[in-house]
Parts: structure tokens; sequence; C-alpha cells
């Protein structure tokens, strides 16, 4: 028995890597991502440091861009999740017909393809919350992120590429991301759930 | 590791080696996105290190060590071994086990319920044809340890072939 399963697990695990992609592997988002990790580590703690110290005394938070934000946005609701097919110029990369279930922003400019459904706070254990951001006309520019919850003062940023990333909340429930994106300003809403 | 005394740059290495990292993280993830996250998570490590790593006799040896490392960890801290309520779907119970056995497809599906080092052990031997010894340097432990992985991990498909119905607990 015991060699009739290691005679069939090489041909299996062949069989499964015949499967695995071939996409060129581009080098350039892995420098940016090694450089900004890098950068991160150097200022990360000072700028956590001011953003506690903001979030604790009430000052207004700056924006990457450093135009101010006066408080949280107001959250009109989380709607659900698109599930037919997305605008033309989000389907790069996307083969056939199925598309994960996704959310557009208030400009329809950026969609939000929920790959981790249902997004869960704290991270659920079978999946994660991956979501991939893709920009019309852009250009690579990271997005940064100011989110409030809804019915709440809660407020954290994030700062995800365009891209596949996964994107985790402190609290389920339903969050407003104020998107920079360049010279670009958006928004969109998403939920997380308590998994 | 032993030092060459040309560099490969990162960019020779990726063109080189991307699609042997890319087949090894799918095969040890069995998922296309994870895969990709993998592969990602993996080079940028490599690229911050790079100067040292491009002068290594094997670099890709070294990166794929990355890679298998990223693997277990997110593997473990996502615990991310699925539940036992999908097992019954791995192997029909009403079909002869010997046919099971036979069925390729079933012993992919059974790798998704073995722990990640498990997995890691298995793929590097049954894949890539390293010895026990090789594993043991590539995952950082003993090859007793890698012996122990692969048995249990066989123990398992064995088990998750002929038994699907099974409730598993995982370590």
């Amino acid at each position: 028995m015991s060699e009739d399963l290691e005679h069939s697990l090489p041909a299996a695990l062949h069989q499964l890597a015949q499967r695995a992609p071939t996409d060129p592997i581009s080098t350039a988002p892995i420098r940016h991502k090694a450089t900004r990790q890098r950068r991160w580590l150097i200022g990360g703690p000072v700028a956590a440091v001011l953003l506690v110290a903001a979030l604790l005394t009430g000052i207004a938070l700056v924006r990457p861009n450093g135009s101010i934000v006066a408080g949280p946005a107001t959250v009109t609701g989380c709607a659900p999740l698109h599930t037919g097919t997305p605008p033309a110029w989000a389907r790069d990369g996307f083969s056939g017909n199925a598309y994960p279930p996704f959310a557009r922003s208030r400009t329809g400019n950026v969609i939000a393809f929920v790959f981790g459904n249902p997004l869960s706070a704290p991270a659920a254990s079978d999946h994660q919350n991956k979501i991939l951001w893709v920009v019309r006309d852009g250009t690579g520019a990271d997005i940064n992120i100011i989110a409030n919850m809804e019915n709440s003062r809660r407020v954290t940023t994030r700062q995800v590429p365009a891209g596949p990333s996964y994107l985790n909340m402190p609290t389920a429930g339903c969050w407003h991301l104020d998107l920079t994106i360049g010279n670009q300003h958006d928004s969109i809403n998403l939920r997380w759930t308590t998994p | 590791m032993t030092a060459h005394t040309t560099s490969l740059s990162f960019e020779d290495y990726v063109a080189k080696h991307g699609n042997d990292l890319q087949r090894y993280a799918f095969v040890l993830s069995g998922q296309r996105a994870d895969a990709e996250d993998l592969v990602q998570t993996a080079l940028v490590k490599a690229y911050r290190r790079w100067r040292r790593i491009g002068t290594l006799a094997a670099p890709h040896a070294y990166v794929r060590r990355i890679l298998t490392h990223c693997f277990v960890d997110l593997r473990r801290h996502h615990n991310a071994v699925r539940s036992t309520d999908e097992l019954v779907d791995i192997a029909d119970p009403a079909a002869d086990p010997a046919d099971q056995l036979a069925d390729l497809e079933g012993i992919v599906r059974g790798l998704d319920h073995v722990t990640a080092q498990q997995r890691a052990v298995l793929v590097l031997r049954y894949l890539l044809d390293l010895s026990d010894d090789d594993i043991a340097t590539e995952l950082g432990c003993s090859t007793a340890t890698v012996r122990s992985h692969a048995s249990r991990g066989l123990h398992q498909l064995r088990t998750l072939l002929h038994y699907p119905d099974l409730e598993i607990s995982h370590e």
C-alpha cells in the first residue's frame, strides 16, 4: 500500500505542477516593494507614534499628499458586492467569464475585486482578506487609504500597491475607504464581517 | 553556501528561474493566488539580500529555501489546514480504495489536508527528488524530523484516501 502511494505521488505532483502559472515575473514591483518595506522599517515607528498621537488628541489627520482631513467621513453604508461582469478596463488578467465579486469606487475609476470573500475581521482561518485593486488608467502608484468605520470615530490608515494585496481591518463593520492614488482621490465602501 | 566571484543579476535570475519558482510555489500551496503571493514574498526577501545571494554558487536553492520557509510560516500563522467538513469530498466512499489510490486528483486534493511541513517534505522529496539530508538543510531541521514528516504525511494521505469521512485532528 505504502509503495503504491509513493509510486503515485510523484506523478500527482508533476500533474499539479503542470497547472502552475507561467506568466513572466516582472521585477519592477518586487524592487519597489522591497524598497518600500525598507523605508517603512526606518520610518514606520515614527509614523506610528505620530498617528497614535494624532488619534488620541483628536487632531485632524494629515493626508499623504499633505492636505487636511477634518475627521472621519460619513459612511453611507456598504452595498453588497457586485457579482456580474466588471468594466472592460478592469478585466485584464482574467480568463473566461468568471470574476470574483467586486466593489466600485465612488467615481467608478477604481475596482476592488474581493478574492477573500467575505472579508473578515479578524482575518478568517480558512482564507485571507485578499483584494485586487484595479485603477482605471492607473500609473502603478500605491494606494493610500484612510479608513473610517461606520457609526464610529475609528480611523485607520493603510498603504497597498495597485494590484493584489491583503487588507485587514481592526474590527468587523462597514468601512469607508478614502483612497489617494497619486493625485487622484476617490473612495469606496467595503464590509468586513466577523468570521 | 559557496560564493562565486561573478554575480548573477536579480533580473537574470528571475528570467531564468521564475517559472521554476512559480511551479514549486503552486505545488506547495495548491492555489494560483497563494503561489503568486509566495513567489512575490520570497523574491522581495531575496532582492533585499541579492548582493550576497547573487554571488552564491546556487542562488536558486537559496531563494527556494526562502520560499519554503515563507510557505511554512504563512500556513502556520493562518492555520490554513482546511476543515474536516471538506474532507467528505476527497474521494467517493463507495469507490474501491485501490482505484482511489490510482486517482491522482484524489492525492492532490489530499495534500491540502496535511500540515505545511509534511507537504513541503513530500513536495521536496517526490517532486524535486531531494534527499532527506538536503530537505533537512532546506527546512532547517534534522533528517529524522524530515523522515517523521514524510511518514506522517504519507500516513495522513493514505488515511484520507481510504477513509474520507474520518475526522482528522491537526497539530
